[in-house]
């Protein structure tokens, strides 16, 4: 017969061992990456922790839950932008040592391992080095291992468990991170690198919609839908309508019916001429979209954003499409003028060769004596006159777009509007191409922001005039819904409402920038720490949303009051009645009769006045009697004598 | 305490009676206060009362006793195999010196009559006395005699012998108000008994409390002047419905069972001295009332059915 000898272990034993092991790695862990001091105040912490449980002393929960917070407060007014990481560590290792400190129970253990995990998790962000995928994987089986020897712990502490059986089960928990591996490979490291999001290709539109393009197409589809979907938000001061123009692209050959950009060359000050106007900078938050160009308001001299090309034309490229939500600064300087002088004049004067002679003929006609200028405005003027509607639908679908827009439909979007003029520029030897962008937007006053929705794509028209350079010049009708904010109605307005909530979200969530969140949690500190907090009604706008929110406070107590009210009194004074017993530690089933459930109180006092009240409530409840002034008043009496029983 | 009902009639004096009848008898019947009461139930609620217990544990004291104490007549049948229809119900004799049939009332003429192992009787004879329970009058060769206007059976059976017996069908089972098991007396009260002997030759002496007439008028007191609300009929209609839904059982209560507990609670509530019914009036009597007129699973046949009875009814909320 073969002798097993069994060695027992208690399951406490297995779960703290398992704690201080965490700990240990922990301090392995980041040693080198925060201060020694830390290190040692966590070692000395647990070695003290281990020193006390064996001579079964334990230091006040309380004392110790004051102290995590007084590190916390601490930790919070002492906070800085720089090596943010290596502080929060320190932190949470000195608050990890008081855990220990602490009798600990199942959730102590569990905060162990809570904290642990952010300490390894901070260790990511600092280090790269293979290592720490080792010390992740031990602290991931030590986690799946003590959570199960925890579950077991919660239920007993005082269990006891055979070697056997503890090795048998450690052999079992390695499974849990073995397995586990090859799901989050795919989890997290897959799904985060596939270059375009997995699911959108489901919903890639392939309408005719307005929107912006990279190239103007005249003569294919007759109508067009407007799409009311938010393309991008400007974060910026309120400007002139006048000025909203936000500049995309510039197409400069024409084949006569569409619009193509050539050969952009990249932004060099070879000009030597700087642009003049008022400065804006705005942040824009761009959603995806199918193309590369980076709007901001027309002249853009400045976007600060990785991997952006500035072209010569001032506009700006990223290098493939635009899939994600990005955000950007942007800096513009306001002005109708680019000063800029063209070596390439004949590039901006190309017209194709089978140009409708009538077009031709109508651009001779409107040429001026008095020179360039003149031929400008009497085209402008031709174009920007009742001659021409603006429309969206009934576009002429022909071969000959042009000529059939200017002659006989005269109505079309503002790709015909544009293209004429250009066209008819370029006829009378005035250089001039096509911009492509939005135009207006409405002005969100809460969240100070332009909301540009697809539907504004626009085309406009830049002449270069000798001796000033590129002048923008819009020959098609305005029609005032571009930049007018709708904000009428009060759907329209809770629209813009939820818009801002959104903005915010982008802004401050999910664009996760660090230093804006420790900005707004600096600022908050800091108007905590002023000595007094002053509201300001100043404004007639503050007062109303004060107003608001009293009103709403007010409608929900009356709401109560109208609930309440519609309970019967009885009921009230009988939920009385059952509050004052739970306060005493008898909480009636809501199966029990009254009663029933009094006769299981072991106060004799309690009981009898209970009693008293009872057979009064029952006689007149379960007679149907209705409960007079006077029975209320006496059962209000014997509830008060509760109390003193 | 008094309660005045709306005939002006006190009903605290005929609820002294029901204690006087209790404290009686139970010194004759050392530790059977809990039986003994529901017997009292089931009898002022004018039902039928099944005991299903082991032999020598008192039925037939605790039958007699109530006959006694209440002066009221005493029938007894004990039953077997050929027990015939006629051995309860009587029968007509020829009479040579009338030249008639005359007839010759059986044990079921009797106020309170106590059937003893009611499951050895055969079929015909069990159905026989049973309609005899429902219906109240019995009719032997075309003429129906009408059985005494205060008539309760007391049947008894024995759990523990299968062999040879005719068990009581599920509808059948139904007439019979409660279903009670007396249980062994405790320690003291069997140390009593041995130490005197049995009283069952003293029973036969005891003055009656009350005479028939007063416990008519008791009978009638509890129907009409104990009030049952609403709220109450509503919990009831919710037991029932629980009943009817369970997942322990596949029949619910009948519409007589659901006004078995009304009526018994109404009697119950009358015993605790109150002319209204409230809930504990009914779930005190639930295990008694409703697990022989429902029927179990069969995965749930073994499990200790007032067990499951009872946690059927606490799933209902009480109205308050």
């Amino acid at each position: 017969m073969i002798a097993v000898s069994f060695t027992q272990l208690k399951v406490s034993t297995i779960v703290n061992i398992s704690a201080y092991i965490t700990g240990m790695l922990c301090i392995v862990a980041v040693s080198g990456h925060i201060h020694f001091f830390y290190l040692l105040l966590l070692l000395a912490m647990m070695a003290l922790s281990a020193f006390l449980e064996f001579k079964k002393v334990f230091i006040p929960r309380w004392l110790l839950t004051v102290v995590s917070f007084a590190v916390v407060v601490y930790f919070l007014l002492h906070v800085g932008r720089q090596d943010l990481i290596a502080q929060v560590m320190e932190a949470l290792f000195v608050l990890m040592g008081i855990k220990f400190l602490e009798q600990k129970q199942v959730r102590d253990f569990m905060q162990i391992y809570a904290l642990a995990l952010f300490v390894l998790a901070g260790l990511g962000l600092l280090t790269l080095s293979m290592t720490f995928v080792l010390y992740l994987l031990v602290f991931f089986f030590l986690l799946s291992l003590s959570l199960v020897f925890l579950t077991f712990y919660s239920q007993d502490p005082q269990l006891e468990l055979t070697n056997h059986t503890i090795r048998k089960m450690i052999v079992k928990c390695l499974w849990i991170p073995l397995l586990a591996i090859p799901l989050s490979t795919v989890m997290f490291v897959i799904l985060p690198r596939t270059h375009y999001p997995i699911l959108t290709f489901l919903n890639r539109p392939d309408k005719a919609k307005t929107g912006f393009t990279d190239n103007v197409r005249l003569g294919q589809v007759s109508d067009i839908q407007e799409d009311e979907s938010i393309l991008f938000r400007a974060n910026m001061e309120r400007v002139d309508d006048d000025s909203l123009y936000w500049r995309g692209i510039t197409l400069d050959f024409f084949d006569g019916s569409s619009w193509k950009s050539t050969g952009r060359r990249i932004f060099s000050n070879t000009g030597g001429k700087s642009l003049k106007g008022r400065p804006v900078s705005q942040t824009i938050y761009l959603e995806p979209y199918q193309n590369s160009y980076v709007f901001a308001l027309d002249k853009p001299v400045f976007i600060d954003l990785r991997r952006t090309r500035k072209n010569e034309d001032l506009t700006f490229t990223m290098p493939g499409f635009i899939d994600r939500r990005i955000r950007y600064n942007a800096m513009s300087m306001i002005s109708r003028v680019i000063p800029e002088d063209i070596s390439n004049k004949q590039s901006y004067l190309q017209l194709p060769a089978d140009l409708s002679p009538r077009v031709i003929s109508l651009a001779a006609g409107l040429a001026a004596g008095g020179g360039k200028e003149g031929t400008l405005r009497n085209i402008y003027n031709h174009l920007h006159s009742s001659r021409y509607r603006y429309s969206l639908t009934g576009l002429p679908v022909t071969k000959n777009p042009l000529e059939y827009f200017l002659f006989e439909s005269r109505s079309g979007n503002c790709e015909y509007f544009a293209s004429a003029m250009a066209v008819m520029l370029r006829i009378n030897g005035i250089p001039s191409r096509i911009v492509g962008g939005y135009r207006g937007g409405y002005y969100n006053e809460i969240g100070r922001y332009y909301l540009v929705p697809q539907k504004n794509a626009h085309v406009w028209v830049e002449a270069h005039i000798t001796g000033q350079g590129w002048v923008r010049f819009d020959p098609t009708p305005a029609s005032s819904d571009l930049f007018a904010n709708p904000g009428k109605g009060i759907f329209l307005r809770l629209q813009l409402f939820f818009d801002t909530i959104n903005y915010y979200w982008y802004g401050i969530v999910l664009t996760y920038n660090l230093e804006r969140q420790v900005s707004i949690a600096r600022n908050l500190m800091a108007e905590l720490k002023k000595p007094s907090i002053a509201f300001s009604f100043k404004k007639w706008g503050a007062l109303r949303y004060f107003g608001l929110f009293v009103l709403a406070l007010a409608l929900i107590v009356i709401a109560k009051i109208i609930m309440d009210s519609l309970r019967s009194r009885e009921e009230r004074i009988m939920n009385d009645f059952l509050k004052r017993l739970k306060d005493a530690g008898y909480e009636k089933d809501r199966s029990q009769g009254l009663e029933e459930f009094l006769s299981g109180i072991a106060d004799e006092d309690l009981r009898r006045s209970a009693f008293k009240f009872v057979r009064k409530f029952e006689k007149i409840y379960y007679r149907d009697r209705r409960f007079t002034a006077d029975d209320l008043k006496k059962l209000k009496e014997l509830v008060k004598a509760l109390d003193s029983a | 305490m008094i309660c005045m009902d709306h005939k002006g009639v006190a009903i605290g004096i005929d609820t002294d009676k029901i204690r006087h009848i209790t404290q009686s008898l139970s010194s004759y019947l050392q530790g059977k206060e809990k039986p003994l009461g529901l017997s009292l139930v089931s009898f002022f609620s004018r039902g039928h009362l099944l005991i299903e217990d082991l032999p020598g544990l008192g039925k037939t004291t605790l039958a007699i006793g109530i006959a006694k104490s209440l002066g009221l007549t005493f029938g007894r049948i004990q039953c077997t195999s050929d027990l015939l229809p006629t051995d309860i119900t009587g029968l007509s004799i020829y009479n040579k010196t009338t030249s008639e049939f005359d007839f010759h009332p059986g044990p079921i003429f009797n106020n309170i009559v106590l059937c003893d192992e009611i499951n050895r009787a055969t079929p015909k004879t069990q159905s026989a006395l049973l309609e005899a329970m429902e219906e109240k009058q019995v009719t032997i060769e075309g003429k129906t005699y009408k059985l005494p206007k205060l008539f309760c059976v007391i049947a008894t059976q024995n759990p523990a012998e299968q062999f040879g017996t005719f068990p009581l069908p599920e509808s059948q089972l139904d007439r019979f108000m409660m279903k009670i098991s007396i249980g062994y007396p405790s320690r003291e009260a069997e140390k009593e008994i041995l130490k005197i002997g049995s009283k069952r030759e003293d029973i036969y002496l005891i003055e009656p409390v009350v005479n028939q007439d007063e416990v008519s008028r008791i009978q009638e007191e509890i129907s009409y002047s104990v009030y049952v609300s609403d709220k109450i009929l509503e919990y009831t209609l919710s037991i029932i419905q629980k009943t009817r839904t369970s997942e322990y059982l596949s029949a619910g209560l009948s519409t007589r069972g659901a006004l078995t507990i009304i009526n018994t609670a109404k009697t119950n509530a009358f015993f605790h001295e109150r002319n209204f019914v409230i809930p504990e009036d009914i779930k005190d009597l639930v295990e008694y009332t409703i697990p022989h007129r429902v029927i179990f699973k069969e995965e749930y046949e073994n499990l200790n059915k007032r067990e499951i009875v009872k946690s059927i009814v606490d799933t209902v909320h009480a109205p308050l």
